[in-house]
C-alpha cells in the first residue's frame, strides 16, 4: 500500500507528497499536462523539442543541471504524445534546490536565440540516431500515418521530419510557453526521505506566487473510426523483411484497456508466449515477434511487429499472425494462463515500483487520469479480466476492418 | 522572496554504506545479503565462472547460456518457459566477459518454486539440437540487422583494437562462428564450468525463512570439486591505432575514442575517475557542453570507464552529423588536451565534487543498486572502506593533482579512435 497526502494550491498546481523513510534520496517529478497532441500538422515536434529549451535556462537561474548538480542531484524529462515529464533525484536535505529550481522555469523562462539554434541541431541528431541512421527506423512513421487520418496521434513525438524541426522560431518557443506551462497546467509529486509538512511549506514558498493562466482548452481534431483494413508497403536497405500490424485500443482510463492490455500479454508477455511459442519457435516463421500497447490517455494502438526469417514471405507471416489472433476469438483462454498473465503483470508493477522515482512519476500520471488510487489498484483491474472479457474484446478489437498492416521490404536487389 | 539566491545545500559527510552480510550456501558457494526496498520483490543472482574468459572457441559462453532454459531432462523448452511465465518471475542467463549471470526476478511469495526452476536448468540442461539451430538461425539474422548499425561496427571494432581480435574481451563475431558451433562443444563447457563455484547477491525483501530456502536449493549446486583448468591467453600487446569503416548511405557517423585503462587498485586510478567524469561522465561534462550544448553536434556523448578481471578500458563514445564528424573528433582532443594544459577552475570542480557526492548517494539508493555497487568492490577483493573515505578524498582532491594525472594518463598517442562513417 502506497500512502500520499493530495494538496492543491490557490493557483491550482496539485501536488502529492509520498514520504519513504528508507531512503535518503528525494524524487520531484513535474508532469505539464502538453504533449506532441498538442502540435498542429505542419509543426511537429515541438513538445519535445520545447522539453529540451527547459534546461536552457530561466530569468533568474542561468544554468538548471549546474545549480542542481551542486546540490548533488541529477535531472531529466521525457515527452510522449500525452504529457511533458520533468523529474530530478537528490539528497533529500537538498529538496529545496529542486523546487528553487522548477519553479522558476516555471515562472518565466529565459529565451534565447542561440538557445534555440543549438537545441534545433541536438534535436535533429536525435531524430538521425534513432529514427533515419537505424534499420527500420522509419518504420513507426509510416504506421503512425497509416493508422490516424486527422489526430494527432499520427505523428511521432519526435515530429514528422527535420523540416518541421529546423523551422521553428522563437516566437513558437514563448507562445507554447505562455499557453501550456503554467501552475493549473502541471502536478507536482514529492517522493523519499521528506516530511509532508516540511514539503507543504517549500512547494508553497516557491510554487504558491506563481500566477495561473487560462487553462489551454484541447479540441482535437475527431478521429472517424476505422471501416477497413489498411495496408501499405516500404522497400529499404534493410536485411531481413519486417511485419507490423495495428489495431485501434480504447481509451486509458476505461475497464476495456486493462483487458486489451491483457491480450498483448497473451500474445508476447515473455518466452512461453503465444506469439513467440507459434511463430518463433514452432512454425520458424519470424526470428523475434512482439506486441505491445502504446497506452495513450485517448484512443491507442495495439502493435505486433516482428522480424521475418529469411525465405519467408510476408503474405505467408502475416497469416500465421492472423490464425493466432483467431484463436483468441473463438477458443476461450485457458485458467491457467489467464493467471499466470496475471502474475506476470503483478510482479511488472511491483518491480516498477520499488523505485521512488517511478512512484512519483506513477503518482502525478494516474492524477492526471483522475484516478490516483490506481497507484494502489492497478493491479486489481488487471485480476478483474476474466477469459470471457478477452474473448469478447479480441471480437471487437482484433477485427481485420479495425487493422492496419505494414509490409517492410528488405531490397534484395 | 529573491528568486536569484539559491537555497542553502549540505552534502553528507559519509555515506551510510553497509557492509552486505555474508553467509556460506555451501563449501562452493558463497552468498552476499542485501536487504531493502518496501516490495514483496527478491532479486537473486549467481555468477559463474563461465564467460567469455573461460570458453574455448568463440560464443561458447554466449550460447551456453542462452542454452541453459532450451530444455532439461524434466522439461522441455516450451514446458519451462511455461512454468517461469507462471509465477510471473523472470530467469535471465547471460554470459559476461568474466561471468555467467543467472538472475532471478521473483515475487517473494514464489521464491521457493522458482529456485526449483533455477536448480533445474543449472543440473540438468540437455542442449537440444533443434533448440539450438533456431538459436543459431535467429542469432545470424541478428547479426545481420546489427552489421548494419554504424554505432555495433564502431563499438565491436574498438574493443577489437583495444584487446586483440583473439582476445576474449576483443574478439568480433561472423556468421560463420556461429555455423560452427556444436552441442557437443556446449554440453562438455556446461559440464566443466557450471557446477564448480558460485557467488551469490540476494537483494530486496527477505527473512530468515527466505533464506533458510534459498540454503536448501543450493546445497545440490555446485558440488563439482575438481579443479577448473585455466585456458592458455595470449597476451595482447596494446597499440594505439586509428581505423575507419566504411558504412554506405549513413547519416551519422559513431566515433569512439579511448584505450586501456589502469585497473581499480592502481594507485592513480581515483584521480583518473574524477577525470573521466569531468570529461564526459555527467551530463554537465566538459564534452557534452561544449559538443552538444554548444555545437549541437550531437544528442550525446560520454566517457566511462570498464573494468574487468583481466582488462580494463576508458571510452569516449557519440554518434554525430557526418557533416560534422571531422570537427566533433577535433574538439574531442581539444577537451583531452585541455585537461593536460590548464588548470580546472574553483568553481568547476567545486560542481564534480558536490556532484559525485550525490551520486555516491544515488548509488545505494534502493537494494538493488546497492547490491550491484557492492560486487563492483567485491569482485576486486574491495570492501566498503573503500567508500568510507571516499568522500574525503573527494573533497581533497586538488586541480594540480588532476592535471598531473591527465598528463600522464590521456596522452594522445596512447589513444586509439575507430569512426565508422559513409
Amino acid at each position: 500500500m502506497i500512502t500520499y497526502k493530495k494538496h492543491t494550491l490557490d493557483n491550482g498546481l496539485r501536488l502529492i507528497i509520498h514520504e519513504d523513510e528508507s531512503t535518503p534520496m528525494a524524487a520531484v517529478n513535474l508532469l505539464y499536462d502538453v504533449g506532441a497532441r498538442d502540435e498542429t500538422s505542419e509543426k511537429t515536434g515541438f513538445a519535445h523539442l520545447f522539453e529540451h529549451l527547459m534546461f536552457g535556462g530561466s530569468t533568474n537561474i542561468a544554468d538548471f543541471d549546474a545549480e542542481l548538480q551542486l546540490a548533488g542531484g541529477t535531472s531529466n524529462a521525457f515527452t510522449s504524445s500525452d504529457i511533458t515529464n520533468y523529474y530530478n533525484l537528490l539528497p533529500a536535505q537538498n529538496l529545496e534546490t529542486a523546487l528553487w529550481l522548477e519553479s522558476d522555469r516555471m515562472l518565466n523562462l529565459h529565451f534565447s536565440q542561440q538557445a534555440l539554434d543549438v537545441e534545433k541541431k541536438v534535436v535533429s541528431e536525435e531524430f538521425k540516431q534513432y529514427f533515419l541512421n537505424q534499420p527500420y527506423g522509419d518504420a513507426w512513421h509510416n504506421v503512425l500515418k497509416m493508422c490516424y487520418k486527422t489526430h494527432p496521434y499520427g505523428w511521432p513525438v519526435i515530429g514528422k521530419n527535420l523540416e518541421h524541426i529546423s523551422n521553428f522560431v522563437i516566437d513558437d518557443v514563448i507562445a507554447f510557453f505562455n499557453k501550456h506551462y503554467c501552475p493549473n497546467n502541471a502536478i507536482l509529486a514529492i517522493a523519499g526521505g521528506v516530511k509532508a509538512e516540511k514539503v507543504l511549506e517549500l512547494v508553497k514558498k516557491w510554487f504558491g506566487n506563481i500566477s495561473p493562466n487560462d487553462k489551454p482548452k484541447r479540441k482535437l481534431p475527431f478521429e472517424a473510426p476505422q471501416t477497413a483494413k489498411r495496408n501499405s508497403t516500404i522497400k529499404a536497405e534493410v536485411p531481413l523483411n519486417a511485419l507490423y500490424m495495428t489495431f485501434g485500443t480504447p481509451v486509458r482510463n476505461v475497464a476495456e484497456f486493462y483487458g486489451v492490455d491483457f491480450i498483448s500479454d497473451i500474445l508476447s508477455g515473455g518466452q512461453s508466449s503465444r506469439l513467440h511459442q507459434s511463430l518463433v519457435k514452432k512454425q520458424q516463421l519470424f526470428n523475434q515477434i512482439g506486441a505491445y500497447i502504446t497506452a495513450n490517455i485517448e484512443p491507442g494502438l495495439l502493435l505486433i511487429e516482428g522480424k521475418l526469417n529469411d525465405g519467408v514471405t510476408l503474405e505467408v507471416a502475416e497469416k500465421a499472425v492472423w490464425d493466432e489472433i483467431e484463436k483468441l476469438k473463438t477458443d476461450a483462454v485457458e485458467e491457467e494462463e489467464m493467471i499466470k498473465v496475471k502474475h506476470k503483470i503483478e510482479a511488472h508493477i511491483e518491480f516498477n515500483q520499488n523505485k521512488i522515482l517511478n512512484r512519483a512519476m506513477d503518482l502525478c500520471y494516474f492524477e492526471l487520469l483522475d484516478e490516483i488510487e490506481l497507484i494502489n489498484t492497478e493491479v486489481e483491474k488487471y485480476q478483474q479480466v476474466d477469459a470471457t472479457t478477452v474473448k469478447q474484446l479480441a471480437n471487437t478489437y482484433l477485427k481485420a476492418s479495425k487493422s492496419s498492416v505494414l509490409h517492410y521490404y528488405a531490397n534484395n536487389d | 522572496m529573491d528568486r536569484s539566491l539559491a537555497p542553502p545545500i549540505s552534502l553528507l559527510a559519509d555515506i551510510p554504506f553497509a557492509e552486505a552480510k555474508k553467509i556460506k550456501l555451501s563449501d562452493n558457494v558463497e552468498a552476499y545479503l542485501v536487504e531493502g526496498g518496501k516490495k514483496n520483490i527478491i532479486r537473486l543472482q549467481t555468477y559463474i565462472k563461465a564467460g567469455r574468459w573461460h570458453e574455448p572457441q568463440k560464443l561458447v559462453a554466449q550460447i551456453c547460456a542462452r542454452m541453459l532454459k532450451e530444455g532439461t531432462k524434466n522439461y522441455t523448452a516450451k514446458a519451462l518457459a511455461e512454468k517461469i511465465d507462471f509465477y510471473g518471475a523472470t530467469i535471465s542467463t547471460k554470459a559476461h566477459f568474466d561471468y555467467v549471470c543467472i538472475t532471478l526476478y521473483t515475487l517473494k511469495k514464489f521464491l521457493p518454486q522458482v529456485l526449483e526452476l533455477q536448480t533445474e536448468i543449472l543440473t540438468n540442461a540437455i542442449f537440444p539440437e533443434k533448440e539450438l539451430n533456431t538459436i543459431i538461425n535467429n542469432s545470424k539474422q541478428q547479426l545481420k540487422v546489427n552489421l548494419e548499425k554504424t554505432d555495433y561496427l564502431a563499438s565491436t571494432a574498438f574493443l577489437a583494437e583495444v584487446f586483440g581480435d583473439k582476445h576474449p574481451y576483443g574478439y568480433e563475431v561472423s556468421e560463420k562462428d556461429y555455423s560452427v558451433l556444436e552441442v557437443e562443444t556446449l554440453k562438455k563447457f556446461y559440464r566443466q564450468c557450471y557446477h564448480k563455484s558460485a557467488t551469490v547477491y540476494i537483494c530486496g525483501k527477505f527473512n530468515e525463512q527466505d533464506i533458510t530456502v534459498v540454503q536448501k536449493s543450493y546445497t545440490s549446486l555446485f558440488n563439482d570439486n575438481s579443479k577448473q583448468s585455466i585456458l592458455n591467453k595470449n597476451e595482447y600487446a596494446y597499440h594505439p591505432t586509428k581505423k575507419t569503416i566504411t558504412k554506405p548511405n549513413c547519416l551519422q557517423a559513431a566515433i569512439r575514442i579511448g584505450g586501456t585503462a589502469l585497473p581499480k587498485t592502481h594507485k592513480d586510478r581515483f584521480n583518473f575517475n574524477i577525470l573521466n567524469i569531468i570529461l564526459g561522465g555527467y551530463f554537465g561534462s566538459r564534452l557534452m557542453k561544449n559538443i552538444r550544448e554548444e555545437k549541437g553536434y550531437t544528442y550525446s556523448i560520454n566517457s566511462g570507464i570498464q573494468s574487468y578481471l583481466n582488462g580494463n578500458y576508458f571510452l569516449i563514445s557519440t554518434e554525430v552529423g557526418k557533416e560534422v564528424c571531422d570537427a566533433a573528433v577535433n574538439e574531442i582532443f581539444t577537451e583531452l588536451n585541455r585537461l593536460q594544459n590548464e588548470v580546472i577552475s574553483d568553481s568547476e570542480l567545486q560542481l564534480v565534487k558536490n556532484f559525485i557526492c550525490g551520486a555516491l548517494l544515488r548509488l545505494i539508493d534502493g537494494p538493488f543498486k546497492a547490491a550491484g555497487v557492492l560486487k563492483d568492490l567485491y569482485d576486486f577483493d574491495l570492501n566498503t572502506r573503500y567508500f568510507a573515505n571516499y568522500i574525503n578524498k573527494v573533497k581533497n582532491i586538488t586541480a594540480e593533482e588532476l592535471l598531473n594525472c591527465a598528463q600522464t594518463h590521456l596522452k594522445e598517442d596512447t589513444l586509439t579512435q575507430v569512426i565508422a562513417r559513409c
